[in-house]
């Protein structure tokens, strides 16, 4: 009553803007449309969903095999304590592969080589030292003896290994040129320090090699 | 049945000029599974390396005769177990150590890797390991590492799923003795 008398011609003193309720049904609508679009789900979910399912299905599987058998085991963290390179597996490529024939060929220890090359070298000194104490007319050195104590077996093991080896790094072999060429460079990078600690390993001392009588 | 990313990968690598793309899209998706396959088996960060790359020059030489009727990792997988078997044997013979000896070597590997420490629950874990027979070892790692199922991993091993089942879990058994008792 009092508010008639006082403005007796606004009913409603609020404004709304024209046309509010012919687009009001259209606004709402686009509201609810957007907010499909809030939702958003990984790439590729619905594919990879059912390999991550069974992969959780397999994990308690497991969890639970354990559990059975040594518990224990369930309670450590499945991490590697072995280090690696920093970027390896970034700076690892396919470069690297092809290259890898060429690198692990080189790479192999030929072992052998060097044993036979310390063989040769073991003739060496046994032949001179025959032949310097013969001028001298001391004893002769018992040359079956020292070659016996040369470990043959592991020489022939030596060889079969490194055979296997080259065979089984599938289209790399050598041939006897090759060998031949690989023994010679080997013989040359064979030092005088391994030689001697060869021999010593062996039992073909200087002792052995001068009279056993001296 | 080849999972369809690596159906994929398979068809472009057959196609000569994404042979090359392709076959290191290969490499980028299984090098770290199959490298800690690996390096679990040889210890050494070195003779993994010389490893993964060898078995992948393999791959590289085979992968047109791969036949699709099983999962291309669990080729991979068989590819990298022979590998790292082929290797500590030639190891073994080049260093001539006996099958006694033979877990002692890798112990001594273990002992002397970059923040070993005796008294770290991980390491005692990799000890045990190393103790296994190789085979023992590699069902275990397989297992209780990469979490295969024995299916997968029966095709990797050629054995069957119950062998495999018995092996891990001896194996589980000795390595929780092992590490109780050290």
């Amino acid at each position: 009553m009092i508010l008639n008398q006082i403005a007796p011609e606004i009913k409603n003193p609020y404004q709304i803007v024209d046309g509010y309720f012919d687009s009001v049904a259209n606004d709402i609508f686009l509201r609810i449309a957007s907010k499909k679009v809030t939702y958003k789900l990984p790439e590729e979910y619905f594919e990879t969903l059912p390999s991550q399912i069974f992969n959780k299905v397999n994990k308690n599987e497991i969890v639970e095999e354990l559990e059975g058998v040594a518990p224990f085991l369930n309670s450590f963290k499945k991490e590697n304590p072995y280090k690696i390179p920093a970027d390896y597996f970034t700076d690892f490529n396919i470069k690297q592969v092809a290259q890898t024939k060429i690198v692990s060929i080189k790479k192999a220890p030929l072992k052998w080589l060097k044993y036979v090359a310390a063989a040769f070298f073991a003739g060496i000194l046994v032949t001179g030292g025959l032949q310097l104490y013969s001028n001298k007319g001391v004893s002769k050195i018992d040359i079956q003896a020292s070659i016996q104590s040369l470990p043959e077996a592991e020489l022939l093991k030596g060889i079969d290994a490194e055979k296997t080896y080259l065979v089984s790094t599938d289209d790399a072999f050598t041939s006897p040129l090759e060998d031949l060429n690989n023994l010679q460079n080997e013989i040359q990078s064979v030092s005088d320090e391994e030689i001697e600690v060869y021999l010593k390993e062996n039992n073909v001392s200087n002792e052995e090699t001068n009279s056993p009588n001296s | 049945m080849l999972n369809q990313d690596d159906k994929e990968l398979l068809i472009q690598f057959k196609e000569t000029p994404n042979k090359e793309k392709a076959f290191t899209a290969i490499i980028k998706k299984y090098q770290e599974r199959l490298y800690w396959h690996i390096r679990r088996m040889v210890v050494e960060h070195e003779d993994a390396n010389d490893v993964l790359q060898n078995m992948f020059v393999k791959v590289w030489n085979g992968l047109a005769n791969f036949r699709e009727d099983s999962q291309l990792y669990t080729w991979l997988y068989r590819i990298a177990t022979n590998e790292s078997l082929t290797f500590l044997e030639q190891q073994k013979r080049r260093s001539s150590i006996s099958i006694d000896e033979e877990d002692t070597g890798l112990s001594n590997k273990v002992k002397a890797s970059e923040g070993f420490n005796a008294n770290k629950l991980e390491w005692k874990l990799q000890l045990a390991i190393q103790k296994l027979p190789e085979k023992q070892r590699i069902v275990f790692n397989l297992r209780y590492y990469d979490e295969l199922p024995y299916e997968q991993m029966s095709k990797i091993l050629e054995t069957s799923e119950g062998a495999l089942k018995a092996s891990y879990h001896h194996a589980a058994k000795k390595i929780e003795d092992y590490i109780r008792n050290h």
